[in-house]
């Protein structure tokens, strides 16, 4: 288990994902219903589950995922880092696509061109451990291409979104802006119909951090996601400094690291979507949770992230060339608005008392209805 | 770093591809795990994208210096299995040429070992086969291949080493192992994992149900060839067909003839999983329409140049319908359970052409002593010029000619003639309704014995009409000289002539023949 958290108790995250992922999750369902609804199609979802994959049996307990007709997870897709844990996660979830390998080396091994990512056999180069790895790290990529749209991508990634030692903006942006525009492509559903998103439902969840930013992206957080949008629009001094304590961004960075965090981080979610021709559904915004990991080094903060994102109307192929959609780029202001004007929820406070102990007992239910699928033969 | 070496015996083997297909290579991880004492072996395809392959039993695994004995230089170079311990639930000891892990390079370039044994520090190595290893061997001066010796009872013999890659330690927690043992492949040969791939977008391919009895009778009966289902497929079916697991049920085939044998296997408490999903023995015959002929195969031990060979199997045959898919039809050899190759559709090399017939024929043959030394050293087929599988396919042939197809025939017998009465039945029914439906009264068919007078006259039939019915007397169809098949049809041209006669005019009595024999012909 990673940082010796232990993410499977975890009141704290089951709170996550039962009270905030469910909810979104079954909206997006309802939605897949509501457009075909003789012959609806199954939802897709892509995650980072970990082994356990208690986010996705959660979905198929509550009836949001379905399986195959061969009782298989079909529609489910995920990263891990390690070929064990693929294994694992299929054992829970058996017949779930697992793509083994970092998530943003292989998602950017697309900015190489337009090579041919489908497996063949090689005319020239020799059969080396090289040759084929590199072949099969292509492969992965254009199966996770081809596995495109999801209607839930649910980015659990336990990292930091960005790393010192990146460029700017980091690979993961850069990775969710493949991600964002792989998202426009068309698919197949489940029902055999071809189709296209005009939403899906994003989760995000990051540490909050590093503190120790080189000045590259204290600028980028500071300047671009913060003071220039302050800038151009008027409305938004208001909450900000509501927020700041009447600071000015600069200070209000330097003085609370965190909370300027949580501001810019949100909002520059909000902007890469629309970036990528889409935008965040203001009707809910963007919904922030936090809470405390303990650690043996420290404790350490967990932003998550939840939303329903729309597409773009027109799309940008019947747009002008750097033109955004006007309910688009309304939807994005009141979406700013509304992550400088409410407050992130700490999931510590919610989970107390009564709430606490159906918590407990809904993911003791879980934890045996995973049972269903398997048992490791040690439990 | 360490190497790994291989003994020349197995050299060859090992470059040249030992192994037909996929599943003969786990086929020899499953044994392991079996001699292993595991009761659970799971083998991960990473199914659909067949990315990676791990193969995990929970046996009682194998320690770093048993490991490391076996890679530098125990690797076919180890004779059977000789443990002194027996194995649990009355296993018999498959036992093998030690070339079972490395067995697995067939479709990839490295991988990794992880065990947990049953005493001892568990451990993890990364094996790195050489790349293009059998060229690098080929050349004149290999830097692979080195001088080495072999010791043979008390005598030293010149012997060769081969290299064929590297291994290293990983570290490990004990804590978060399961005992057993762990053979992790993440770099597998893109030909293995596109021909896997390609076979699930094939115009027949269907998703293969969790329940393994489903995919049996659901598919696998239905399906003509594996082929058309395509690799993964393939590869349940032959790990099912060749490993040592029990059968779907105990009367899986007719009249329980597997059913003492199936309670031997379950008793062994060796579970294969592929994907989640427990196989069984792909065998399934029941419901077809013209029944089953079984044989049972339980000859007398015999001596064969002084060894025993004893074996006893059946031999079943689906009647009138061609076995699915089409791999299910042959003999299969299973020596300590374990499948040698697959079912052998030419029956040992059987003489006699039956036909169509060859192909309603399956069996099995459990080898219970002798038959090893036939064995040829891919342990998927057999030296056919080996006095003991001579014995063996003398005995198969005698089952196959003197009690299998003469049974096959006698019911074919049956079942003709079953056939033949069913047609008469109905085509007497037909001339009764052809006549009656042009007749304006009841019609009465009477069919009596020919006279000598009737044969001398030609005078055969006649037809009467009262003021409510008519009779027609027509002779019995054995009566008429003529072709035995052509009986019933004259029997029933003459029935319709007496009706048409009955007509007050030739004219009339033209067009009603015509009418009742177009009429007969459209239901014949």
């Amino acid at each position: 288990m990673a940082d010796g958290f232990a993410f499977e108790d975890c009141l704290l995250k089951h709170y996550i994902r039962k009270e905030v992922w469910l909810p979104f999750c079954r909206d997006r369902l309802r939605k897949i219903r509501a457009a075909d609804a003789r012959n609806p199609r199954r939802l897709r979802y892509f995650t980072f589950c970990a082994v356990g994959a208690l986010d996705v049996l959660l979905l198929d307990r509550e009836k949001v995922i379905r399986k195959s007709n061969t009782d298989e997870f079909d529609t489910v897709f995920f990263f891990d880092k390690s070929a064990e844990a693929i294994i694992e996660t299929c054992k829970r979830i058996r017949g779930a696509n697992g793509f083994p390998g970092d998530f943003a080396e292989i998602v950017l091994m697309a900015a190489d061109g337009d090579e041919q990512l489908e497996l063949h056999i090689l005319p020239d180069e020799r059969d080396t451990k090289a040759v084929r790895q590199k072949q099969m790290k292509k492969a992965q990529l254009g199966q996770f291409i081809e596995s495109f749209p999801f209607d839930v991508v649910n980015l659990d990634v336990e990292q930091y979104l960005f790393r010192p030692k990146e460029n700017l903006p980091g690979v993961l942006t850069n990775a969710m802006r493949k991600l964002l525009e792989w998202q426009r492509r068309e698919g197949i559903g489940s029902n055999g119909k071809p189709f296209t998103l005009d939403g899906f439902t994003l989760m995000f969840t990051t540490k909050v951090g590093p503190s120790a930013l080189p000045e590259d992206y204290m600028s980028y957080l500071r300047d671009y996601c913060l003071v220039n949008n302050l800038a151009a629009h008027q409305e938004l001094n208001a909450p900000f400094l509501k927020k700041s304590n009447g600071k000015d961004p600069a200070q209000f960075f330097q003085d609370d690291f965190d909370g300027a965090f949580k501001l810019a981080v949100p909002k520059s979610l909000s902007e890469l979507a629309l970036e990528q021709d889409w935008y965040i559904d203001d009707a809910k915004g963007i919904q922030v949770y936090q809470f405390d990991r303990p650690h043996t080094e420290g404790s350490y903060r967990m932003l998550h992230m939840a939303m329903a994102v729309k597409r773009q109307e027109p799309p940008k192929e019947r747009r002008a060339p750097g033109q955004q959609a006007n309910d688009a780029l309304g939807a994005h202001k009141n979406t700013i608005v509304k992550i400088f004007d409410e407050d992130v929820i700490a999931v510590e406070t919610l989970v107390v008392g009564k709430k606490e102990n159906e918590l407990k007992v809904d993911l003791e239910k879980l934890l045996k209805h995973r049972a269903r699928y398997y048992t490791p033969p040690d439990a | 770093m360490p190497k790994i070496r291989v003994h020349e015996r197995a050299l060859a083997h090992l470059s040249r591809g030992l192994y037909r297909s996929p599943a003969s290579a786990l086929r020899e991880l499953v044994s392991n795990a079996w001699d292993a004492n595991a009761t659970r072996l799971e083998i991960d395809t990473n199914y659909p994208n067949f990315f990676q392959l791990s193969i995990e039993d929970n046996g009682d695994g194998f320690t770093r210096d048993e490991f490391e004995s076996l890679m530098s230089g125990g690797i076919g170079n180890s004779l059977k299995r000789t443990d002194p311990e027996p194995l649990k639930f009355n296993r018999p000891t498959i036992g093998r040429l030690g070339i079972g892990m490395l067995g697995i390079a067939q479709i990839c370039g490295s991988f990794t070992v992880t065990s947990k044994p049953k005493i001892g520090k568990p451990f993890k190595a990364r094996v790195n086969l050489y790349d293009l290893a059998k060229e690098k061997m080929d050349e004149k001066k290999s830097e692979l291949i080195h001088d080495a010796t072999t010791t043979v009872g008390t005598e030293e013999l010149p012997s060769k080493i081969v290299d064929v890659g590297t291994y290293d330690f990983e570290d490990v927690k004990g804590d978060t192992l399961s005992k057993g043992t762990r053979i992790l492949v993440d770099d597998v040969s893109p030909i293995f994992t596109i021909a896997f791939k390609e076979s699930l977008t094939f115009e027949d391919y269907k998703p293969v149900p969790m329940e393994w009895k489903k995919g049996v009778t659901d598919v696998l009966n239905k399906a003509p060839s594996l082929q058309v289902l395509g690799d993964y497929w393939r590869l349940l079916w032959e790990l099912s067909a060749a490993c040592p697991v029990p059968y779907l049920a105990d009367d899986a085939l007719p009249r329980g003839i597997v059913k003492e044998r199936n309670a031997t296997l379950e008793s062994y408490r060796f579970g294969l999983y592929v994907d989640g999903r427990q196989l069984y023995k792909p065998v399934w015959l029941k419901g077809n329409p013209g029944g089953y002929t079984t044989t049972l195969v339980n000859p007398p031990v015999q001596k064969v140049y002084g060894k025993n060979l004893s074996f006893s199997g059946y031999i079943a045959v689906q009647e009138g319908l061609q076995l699915k898919p089409d791999e299910q039809r042959g003999i299969l050899i299973r020596i300590k359970n374990v499948g040698i190759g697959y079912y052998d559709q030419s029956m040992l090399d059987y003489r006699s052409n039956e036909g169509p017939r060859s192909r309603w024929v399956t069996g099995e043959i459990y080898i219970q002593e002798g038959l090893e030394d036939a064995l040829n050293v891919d342990r998927d087929s057999f030296n056919r010029f080996h006095p003991e599988f001579r014995a063996l396919q003398t005995h198969v042939h005698d089952v196959l000619r003197e009690e299998v197809f003469p049974a096959v025939y006698k019911k074919i017998e049956v079942r003709s003639e079953e056939r033949r009465s069913k047609i008469a039945t109905k085509r007497t029914a037909d001339v009764r309704s052809v006549v009656q439906d042009h007749a304006d009264r009841s019609v009465r068919i009477v069919r009596k014995s020919a006279t000598e007078e009737d044969q001398e006259n030609v005078s055969f039939s006649s037809a009467h009409r009262s003021r409510d019915s008519v009779e027609i007397t027509v002779p019995k169809e054995d009566d008429l000289p003529t072709k035995k098949a052509s009986r019933q049809l004259a029997q029933a041209v003459l029935t319709i002539f007496e009706v048409a006669l009955l007509e007050s005019d030739k004219s009339a009595q033209r067009k009603k023949f015509t009418e009742l024999l177009l009429d007969l012909l459209k239901r014949w």
